[in-house]
């Protein structure tokens, strides 16, 4: 019990040492400290850093778990499993936990059901850049399920402008009719899709056709968003001369009405040094990762040595496990619910209007049905 | 009719039940699957979509105790819950970050 104590007091100083930017290694630790501070681990750990916690007990679970006499321990230590299971395992070729945990009791002792207090609180909105067409930013505290719901929606059920009917009065050149409709589809427009409701309202009692249009809207004609897009070329004595008409749609139908370039999300990756890696090891070792995610920087002795400085930049190419002398003291994972979106708009709504809309779209979608079940009569 | 249900087989009564979502796919299915399989009483909660050309959803619930309907309409609550609230804190991440931006030029 006291070895246990004393190991688990030196990983939690470590840990918080590195967290909190001081880079020593190792402490010297006390045992009557450690049998102090282990009671209120708990406190420690749940409101400040379960990551720090479920780090320090992770070896602990997979080895020692089942040696435990210590009640107090073993339970606080499945508190731990629990934000354990919120990370994948990558280790040489297995990768651990991958079956959902989202069902309750998956765990001993702790009631995961549904809870939307818990949920609320839980959840975190980072916005790391926004410009006038891409996003990117991190959504942290969801499931899976739907942090893709949204990106599917932000892909093919956000409504813009596309070129959709066009009257060709004459085309001589060398490209089908069809080929150059399909052509003109695809150009991105530069209108705001609001504009053009499926509704009309008293707003709209002036509405008629194209010419008073272009006056209402004359704040944001609507127009190509680039000038210089080649449609077709043509030779001597060719034609084209074409009517086009733009209309609202989504995705869904045809992926020229797709909002943005692409959505996609990756997931946080997770770099834990098991054991320290010093001196030239350790600038191989930084060598192994994308740039800037490991730092070599000098400990208490003034050796150099490893250290995770920017997991988030890493793209997990597993290079450290082609190399025997570090595929034992490194563990990669993802960390299960923190998204780190990218919404590349083609320009015509702005990426954080994208995002919001689809937030709209999926709860428009469960008051379309929950209508549907009041009205029926079971 | 946007939603309607199952019919004919012997497994269905009250507390098991299949539902027909007309025009929906993975979508919604996967997200409304997430919230409803953490409810204590759902004994059993799937999706599956019968085939790419056809735009509908089946959604089976099984419950230990209580109404199948009854489940899902909470699920849908849940989830138009969990949307408006993502929705205020992005909006209001995108407010802080609309006031580090000025701050910073």
């Amino acid at each position: 019990d006291d070895h246990f104590l004393c190991i688990l007091m030196e990983r939690m100083l470590m840990e918080m040492a590195i967290q909190y930017g001081q880079q020593d290694s190792f402490l010297e630790i006390n045992c009557e400290l450690v049998k102090h501070f282990y009671k209120r681990i708990e406190e420690l750990f749940m409101n400040i850093s379960p990551i720090a916690g479920a780090l320090l007990l992770q070896p602990f679970i997979t080895n020692h778990l089942v040696d435990l006499d210590d009640q107090e321990i073993k339970s606080i230590s499945k508190r731990f499993l629990y934000y354990f299971k919120l990370r994948f395992g990558e280790n040489d070729a297995d990768v651990k936990f991958t079956s959902s945990s989202d069902f309750p009791r998956s765990i001993d002792g702790i009631d995961d059901s549904w809870n939307l207090f818990n949920f609320k609180k839980n959840l975190r909105v980072a916005i790391g850049r926004l410009d006038r067409l891409d996003m990117e930013f991190d959504l942290v505290g969801v499931d899976a399920a739907i942090a893709n719901a949204f990106r599917r929606i932000c892909l093919v059920e956000i409504p813009t402008m596309a070129i959709e009917k066009v009257w060709i009065f004459n085309n001589t050149s060398v490209m089908p009719d069809e080929v150059l409709c399909h052509r003109l589809g695809l150009v991105p427009i530069d209108a705001d899709p609001f504009e053009f409701n499926y509704f009309v309202t008293t707003k709209d009692l002036k509405w008629s056709p194209a010419g008073t249009q272009l006056e209402d809207l004359a704040s944001r004609p609507p127009r190509p968003l680039h000038d210089d897009i080649v449609l077709l070329k043509l030779a001597p004595n060719q034609e084209v001369d074409v009517q086009m008409f733009c209309l609202k749609g989504i995705g869904k139908t045809h992926a020229k009405w797709s909002p943005v370039a692409t959505c996609s999300y990756r997931l946080l990756p997770e770099i834990i040094i098991k054991e320290p890696i010093y001196g030239q090891d350790a600038y191989d070792f930084q060598k192994c990762f994308s740039e800037g995610v490991i730092d070599v920087i000098k400990n208490k002795r003034g050796i150099p040595e490893a250290v995770v400085k920017n997991p988030r930049m890493d793209t997990l190419s597993r290079e450290v496990f082609r190399h025997p002398k570090y595929a034992k003291k490194v563990e990669l994972s993802r960390i299960r619910d923190h998204f780190i979106y990218f919404i590349e708009s083609t320009g015509a709504l702005p990426p954080h209007t994208i995002f919001s809309s689809a937030i709209e779209v999926l709860s428009n979608k469960c008051d379309v049905f929950l209508e549907a079940l009041n009205n029926l009569s079971t | 009719m946007p939603i309607t249900q199952l019919l004919g087989t012997k497994d269905t009564n009250d507390s098991c039940r299949t539902f027909i979502f007309q025009g929906e796919g993975h979508t919604l299915g996967n997200a409304l699957r997430c919230v409803i399989s953490g409810y204590p009483d759902v004994e059993f909660c799937a999706y599956t979509v019968p085939h790419p050309m056809e735009h509908s959803m089946h959604f089976r619930i099984q419950m230990k105790k209580g109404r199948a309907v009854d489940a899902l309409k909470r699920g849908l609550e849940d989830l138009v819950a969990v949307s408006d609230h993502i929705l205020d804190e992005f909006s209001r991440e995108k407010q802080a970050f609309d006031g580090r931006q000025e701050l910073s030029t």
